[in-house]
């Protein structure tokens, strides 16, 4: 499988949650790579580490006011640091499910985590550029980063 | 005619024929038996009136005494005679009964019985008339007189009846009593052998329904045992269409589908199997539709026994095929499925059905591609450090960090926000603008291992130009090869730091590649724009087959903050001038025109206005119908303006983002970027570009360049 191809199930993953769970579609932006310095993290970060045939991380970030909107729209009540924790870890138990089914026994994906605080720091290999998705739902603005080598 | 076969499970018809088969035997042997019952019942009948028969010879006695001795005594003797002739009636009617009931027990054609039934017969037609003749009489015996009663002539022939019949009685009770009791013996006898006959049958049928019973129990259990075997074969063949990674299937004559399938299918072919739906409309969305013909061809020839199957394999259309199988949210996914056919053959050897067999082969085609990508990337790598020893280290820097300039740009346009269909155009072009200058100056250098990467990204590039609508999505493959790109150049520019270190300045690998211009004198900084010109004039007229030679005259007054900018522009026009101004050499001799061009680039200070940059060829100048043509299939003017159109904005056309002339797209040419960069870097600098052509002579792009800091209008002017 490529690595273009392993974007699109990572893409198609965050779509497909905002189509079904948030029941509102998310638009992708044009894709780049993050030169010179780490793609930037907003308040909350899901992410899955993947070692196999490629190495590195992949995780959703978002800021508060989006995910707590998210919520609202999936009826909760509760906008908890808890519960904003509990929805990045469902994206990103999302990326994890997709890439479980489509990229086949050559990876090893570990249990999604979850960090908070845009001052976080995602670490990755000096080596790769992370690829940076760039997701848009209403007003707000949240990252894919694909960083695998 | 043909012959239908029909084949026989014997084993699964044997507990069939073989309960047929006892069924019948005890149907046969319960008639019987109800036979010979109704045979019993009526033996016992015939034997049980003839046992009551043997008293009636007495009573016969009995009676015929008192009618004696009533006539004699003179009294009432109507009643016994009477009674004697009701009861020889019913001797009569009795006899009639005995002969039914032996007809009906059998025994009408038993010798003993019909003769002690005629000795009977014989006795009782001795003996019946007597008793007969004592009824005849009419009227009353007697005649009063004065002297008493005394018998009148009836009464007389009476008792001489009545006398003869008691006369012949001993040998009357004798005959008839004896032929009764014979005939009753007789019948005990039959009754008897009718008795141990029926008990005979009841027993064998007995047996019988116990052996069916048994025989049943026996079938039943093998059946059982038959069915619980099945069920496990069942289970264990879902276990295997469960779990095998294949996608497994039969096909009938029609080429419908069969019943079953592995569950593997559905997830490879990405649709559910519908049980009879063809295979042909199972493959349409997956296969172009020559392929599917084909394939539809190939695989009724399958049903041909005389067609050797594995021979045959070698033309499967679909041993291997890319398919695209749109997936939710991200677009198109290809994949790489392999279809093989087996015939099934029964037991008599006739095929009844194909087993096709589809593997998803993506990752194995993957790794053969990575391979064969390995072997060709050491190929290029190989290549490219040869064609890398052959430029000075320091112009290599320079190209590297020029192109990790450029890529950066094009990196810097993809982050830019916007994701309006125009906006992610302008994103597209821009890409290609930053991306084309790198090609441009690869090719200059000899670098054509860089140029041919750059080649396929550009692809992807044009591929997304011709999409009718765009999305970030699309954008995907084009990030993933620019941070290939990007790796690329890095280890270009690695391999530049370390070959800059060990080579003399401005001097290629002496010792391994013979310099290419040894003679010049080239900065580490700014290796001379002048070289670089020659070098990309000459790729490129040795790819395009053309002879040029290249006059440069100013460059090196180039102001520093405009060296990367002209170097851009230049590059591209001296690409473009070579590819669309210069004709082939044939064309140029049979113009009168000598085989060898001219492309002449200057650069000169105007004073206070700046200064202006040239590229002439002395081609076949620039082709007004070819262009407007172009432009009207390409939708960018309307007919009516095209008539309009003064020849000034016809040549400005040319500078339109994806605008070209060429009929082939090739490394050099027919992307339509080269002079869309030029514009835009020349907008960029606040400048002009102005057209100067003559059909067969000349084509001159004088571009005005303001002095740094200041700005000039950009128009196009003829």
């Amino acid at each position: 499988m490529s690595l273009q191809s392993e974007i699109g199930t990572f893409v198609a993953a965050v779509l497909n949650y905002f189509d079904t769970a948030v029941q509102q579609a998310a638009v992708v932006g044009t894709p780049y790579l993050a030169l010179g310095k780490p793609p930037e993290v907003f308040d909350y970060t899901g992410m899955i580490r993947i070692s196999g045939k490629r190495k590195g991380v992949v995780y959703f970030t978002a800021p508060k006011g989006m995910l707590s909107v998210m919520l609202m729209r999936m009826q909760e009540t509760d906008m908890s640091d808890a519960n904003l924790r509990d929805l990045v870890g469902e994206v990103a138990n999302t990326l994890s499910g997709n890439a479980r089914k489509d990229f086949g026994r050559n990876f090893i994906i570990s249990t999604p985590s979850v960090v908070a605080g845009s001052s976080t720091t995602i670490g990755y290999s000096p080596d790769t550029r992370p690829i940076v998705v760039p997701i848009d739902w209403r007003a707000y603005h949240a990252n894919l980063v694909v960083c695998l080598n | 005619m043909k012959r239908r076969r029909y084949d026989i499970d014997f084993a699964q018809i044997m507990p069939i024929l073989v309960a047929t088969m006892f069924a019948a035997v005890l149907t046969l042997l319960l008639t019987l038996g109800i036979q010979r019952a109704a045979q019993l019942q009526s033996a016992s009948g015939a034997l049980q009136l003839a046992s009551e028969l043997r008293s009636l010879p007495q009573y016969f006695a009995t009676e015929l005494t008192l009618v004696q001795r009533g006539l004699e005594s003179r009294t009432f003797v109507g009643e016994p005679i009477d009674d004697i002739a009701t009861a020889r009636d019913g001797f009569d009617k009795a006899l009639a009964r005995i002969d039914r009931d032996l007809e009906a027990a059998g025994l009408g054609g038993n010798a003993e019985i019909q003769r002690i039934r005629g000795a009977l017969d014989a006795a009782w037609q001795r003996y019946s008339p007597l008793l007969v003749a004592t009824g005849r009489h009419k009227g009353t015996p007697y005649a009063d007189t004065l002297t008493g009663s005394r018998l009148n002539s009836t009464g007389r022939a009476l008792k001489a009846d009545v006398d003869e019949a008691l006369a012949q009685q001993e040998a009357a009770t004798r005959d008839v009593g004896g032929a009764l009791k014979d005939l009753a013996t007789g019948l005990q006898n039959a009754v008897g052998d009718r008795g141990r006959s029926l008990r005979t049958f009841l027993v064998i049928g007995a047996a019988v329904a116990a052996l069916l019973l048994a025989l049943m129990l026996y079938f039943s259990l093998r059946s059982r045992r038959a069915a619980a075997d099945a069920r496990r074969a069942e289970r264990q063949v879902a276990d295997i269409l469960g779990t095998v990674r294949e996608g497994l299937f039969l096909l009938d004559r029609n080429l419908a589908l069969g019943a079953v399938h592995s569950a593997s299918l559905t997830r490879i072919l990405h649709t559910e199997v519908v049980h009879g739906s063809s295979f042909e409309e199972l493959l349409r969305p997956l296969v172009p539709a020559k392929t599917l013909a084909t394939a539809m061809k190939f695989v009724n020839l399958l049903w041909k026994e005389k067609v050797h199957e594995d021979l045959i394999d070698t033309v499967n259309p679909l041993s291997q095929i890319e398919v695209q199988f749109s997936r939710a949210g991200s677009g198109a996914e290809s994949r790489h499925l392999s279809f093989a056919f087996k015939r099934v053959k029964s037991a008599g050897g006739q095929g009844e059905h194909l087993l096709g067999i589809v593997t998803d082969v993506t990752d194995r085609v993957q790794i053969a591609r990575e391979l064969e990508q390995s072997k060709a990337d050491n190929l290029a790598q190989l290549d490219l450090v040869m064609q890398l020893l052959q430029v000075p280290g320091a112009q290599l820097q320079a190209f590297v960090r020029d192109s990790d300039m450029a890529l950066r740009k094009g990196n810097a346009i993809l982050k830019q926000p916007g994701r309006e269909e125009s906006e992610l155009r302008s994103k597209l072009n821009g890409v290609f603008r930053e991306v084309h200058t790198i090609k441009g100056e690869a090719g200059g250098l000899g670098l054509g291992s860089v140029a041919a990467r750059v080649h396929q990204l550009e692809e992807s590039l044009a591929a997304l130009r011709e999409r009718k609508t765009l999305d970030g999505n699309d954008f995907i493959p084009i990030v993933v090869k620019l941070d290939e790109l990007m790796s690329y150049l890095g280890g270009v520019g690695q391999f530049a730091d370390r070959l800059a270190e060990v080579q003399p300045k401005g001097d290629t690998l002496k010792s391994v590649v013979p310099p290419l211009l040894a003679n010049q004198v080239l900065e580490a900084s700014e290796p001379p724009l002048e070289q670089l010109l020659a070098q990309v004039v000459s790729e490129t007229a040795s790819a395009e087959a053309k002879r040029v030679t290249l006059k440069c005259r100013g460059l090196d007054a180039i102001p520093a903050p405009y060296r990367r900018a002209a170097k851009d522009i230049l590059i591209h026009m001296a690409r473009n001038a070579v590819v669309h101004g210069i004709e082939a050499p044939d064309a140029r001799l049979a113009a009168s025109k000598p085989d060898t061009a001219q492309v002449r680039v200057s650069f000169e200070a105007t004073g206070n206005d700046g200064y202006v940059l040239t590229v002439e060829d002395d081609g076949q100048g620039l082709p007004f119908e070819r262009i407007l043509d172009t432009a009207l299939r390409k939708g960018l003017v309307s007919p009516a303006d095209a008539a309009r159109m003064e020849r000034p904005a016809v040549y400005g056309l040319i500078f339109r983002p994806g605008f070209s002339t060429a009929e082939q797209v090739t490394e050099h040419a027919g992307r339509g970027v080269g002079l869309d960069s030029v514009s835009q870097t020349v907008r960029s600098l606040g400048g002009s570009i102005g057209i100067a052509t003559t059909d067969g002579k000349f084509t001159r792009f004088r571009m005005k360049l303001p002095l740094p800091g200041g700005k000039l209008t950009a128009t196009h002017a003829a």
